[in-house]
């Protein structure tokens, strides 16, 4: 397991570091603008106030936006879940079928290793990656954090929002994988995970706006994402529900995977037909 | 059996509603080199990625030196170097990192000498990015992979496909000798006249099936051949009719010339030979290619 997944880390370290330091970077610059914006709290209370409160609404809890968790929340975590959530399910999705589609897996799955070390070392260098990209920005703003005169923020304390991240991560990483394992294409698994992803950000933010939809948020992975409010405490339960969820697909996609054919040039699995016309 | 190297047992395979093995059994044994041959679309491939537990069989069974690839997949391709038909490789790689590469997967530490040796023999540069190879040489490098951790037994899918004639001379020489150091080779080929000059044994599939199995050269001198006999002096057409196994396919009574077809031995046209003046005999025999065409002749006939 550790050639394979030292292999696909050292294949991703570009991709790592340039979300990473851009990440990174990015968390640096909110929290080193973060002391300014709180030294005109009055006039920017005023400018938010101004804005519609359906508009306000979406965006969480707009109230305590010039808080520290308040204004994280808003400018930096309401949103990373879609950006780093659409790098996570496209990895995710060509992770193995890639490979396979491409043909290059067939010349490894035939060296004496089982499918559970070629699944399990992508899996992990992939999680690795995506750790490390979050170690990263953690320690942009935890860098800012500490520089700043006025900033009365622990590194544990900025640690939960990324775990909460993490876990929201891990369940859309796990899913595109397991739709990976058993549709025809890791371009179809990709569209139907991201489409998901969006889907799930757009019912958990509407539901703060019509509460008729909280039967349908209960469903919604978001809506166990607690973003910068867990800056002030991670709801252990939430963050339970996340990892069980994903340990749920992981598990999912490697029984698939340990028991289907290998799809090599695209063969076999279970076809979208949405867009195809019937014959 | 004792020597047997590969068994396969009634193989049925479909792909949703194709059924693309349909009960093929094959025996192959220790030492030999058995090429393998069918068009595109036989089951040549899919019994290979089978043998590999690549892809699972419906029904059937397949033992690799008495194991079964779906109970002991790591046991069998541990003894297995295998060069996929439709290889692809990784292009970041060099052929040096690559090998290295499948030489971690195998857990082999052994030095490179032998590798080394094949890699100077087809002319494979170890040093250029794979991406920045031509077909040709990407083939050398899957073709070397396989000789990664010494292993009993060689699976070759099309192993000389993209090769210039001078390095498909060589490999086909390395797979000779492998054999001779009793390696047993299983190889899949289009190009006849490949097959013919290494394999000891020949199998046939047409449509997931087995049609033919013999030694290469029992294949061929069962095949119908040609003989075109010229007599001094005039020989009557009826004296070839007692033979049950000749048929007379042309005459030219200027030259006195027959051209004849004998299926299977030529003792009882030698015999009747033997009683006329003959100026000149030449026989020709068919190639296995034209013996393989034939038992395509007869599907689209049948088909």
């Amino acid at each position: 397991m550790f050639v394979i997944l030292r292999r696909k880390l050292l294949k991703s370290w570009l991709m790592v570091l340039g979300w990473g330091l851009g990440l990174g970077g990015l968390g640096y610059l909110l929290l080193d603008i973060y002391g300014s914006i709180f030294q005109r709290s009055v006039d920017l209370q005023s400018f938010i106030d101004a804005f519609p409160e359906e508009f306000l609404a979406f965006f969480g809890d707009t109230n305590s936006f010039l808080t520290m968790e308040g204004f994280l929340g808003l400018e930096f975590f309401s949103y990373m879940p879609v950006i780093l959530g659409i790098l996570v399910v496209s990895s995710a999705s060509s992770l193995i079928s890639k490979q396979e589609e491409n043909g290059s897996l067939e010349l490894i799955a035939a060296q004496p290793i089982s499918r559970s070390e070629i699944f399990w070392g992508k899996v992990f260098a992939l999680i690795i990656s995506v750790f490390l990209i979050l170690l990263m920005t953690w320690a942009g703003m935890f860098l800012a954090a500490s520089r700043a005169e006025n900033l009365d923020l622990s590194a544990l304390e900025l640690i939960n929002p990324f775990i909460s991240l993490f876990a929201i991560l891990l369940v859309f990483l796990g899913f595109a994988l397991f739709l990976a394992m058993i549709l025809q294409s890791g371009g179809s698994a990709g569209l139907l995970a991201g489409f998901l992803l969006i889907a799930s950000y757009f019912i958990t933010s509407l539901t703060r706006l019509d509460e008729d939809l909280a039967p349908f948020n209960r469903f919604s992975p978001m809506k166990y994402y607690q973003g910068g409010d867990a800056i002030k405490a991670l709801d252990v339960e939430y963050l339970l529900i996340l990892l069980g969820i994903s340990v749920v697909f992981f598990v999912l996609a490697w029984l698939f995977f340990a028991k289907r054919d290998f799809r090599f040039g695209g063969s076999g699995g279970i076809r979208l037909n949405l867009f195809k016309k019937a014959k | 059996m004792k020597d047997a190297v590969i068994e396969i047992t009634n193989l049925h395979k479909y792909y949703s509603k194709v059924h693309a093995l349909r009960g093929l059994n094959l025996l192959v044994h220790l030492g030999e080199v058995f090429g393998f041959l069918g068009p595109n679309g036989a089951g040549k491939t899919t019994t290979i990625r089978c043998m590999l537990d690549l892809i699972r069989p419906n029904q059937g069974a397949i033992k690799i030196f008495g194991i079964d690839p779906q109970e002991s997949p790591q046991a069998v391709k541990a003894m297995i170097g295998y060069l996929p038909g439709d290889l692809n490789l990784e292009g970041d790689f060099t052929p040096r990192s690559f090998i290295n590469h499948i030489r971690r997967l195998r857990k082999d530490n052994r030095p490179w000498v032998d590798l080394l040796t094949i890699a100077k023999r087809i002319e494979l540069d170890l040093d250029t990015k794979i991406k920045n190879l031509s077909q040709g040489n990407k083939q050398k490098v899957g073709f070397l992979q396989s000789f990664v951790g010494d292993v009993p037994l060689l699976v070759f899918d099309e192993p000389t496909l993209g090769l210039d004639p001078l390095t498909k001379q060589e490999v086909l020489n390395i797979i000779r000798e492998a054999a001779d150091q009793g390696k047993t080779v299983f190889f899949s080929s289009h190009i006849l006249s490949e097959v013919q000059k290494i394999a000891d044994r020949v199998g046939i599939i047409r449509k997931g099936k087995l049609v033919e199995i013999a030694q290469t050269v029992d294949l061929i001198n069962r095949a119908i051949t040609q003989a075109t006999i010229q007599f001094a002096e005039s020989v009557q057409e009826e004296s070839f009719d007692h033979l049950p196994n000749v048929s007379v396919l042309r005459v030219n009574q200027n030259y006195h010339a027959y051209t004849l077809e004998v299926t299977g031995e030529m003792d009882g046209l030698i015999k009747t030979l033997a009683k006329y003046p003959v100026r000149d005999v030449a026989i020709h025999r068919p190639s296995l290619e034209e013996v393989f065409l034939k038992y395509y002749k007869d599907e689209s006939t049948e088909g």
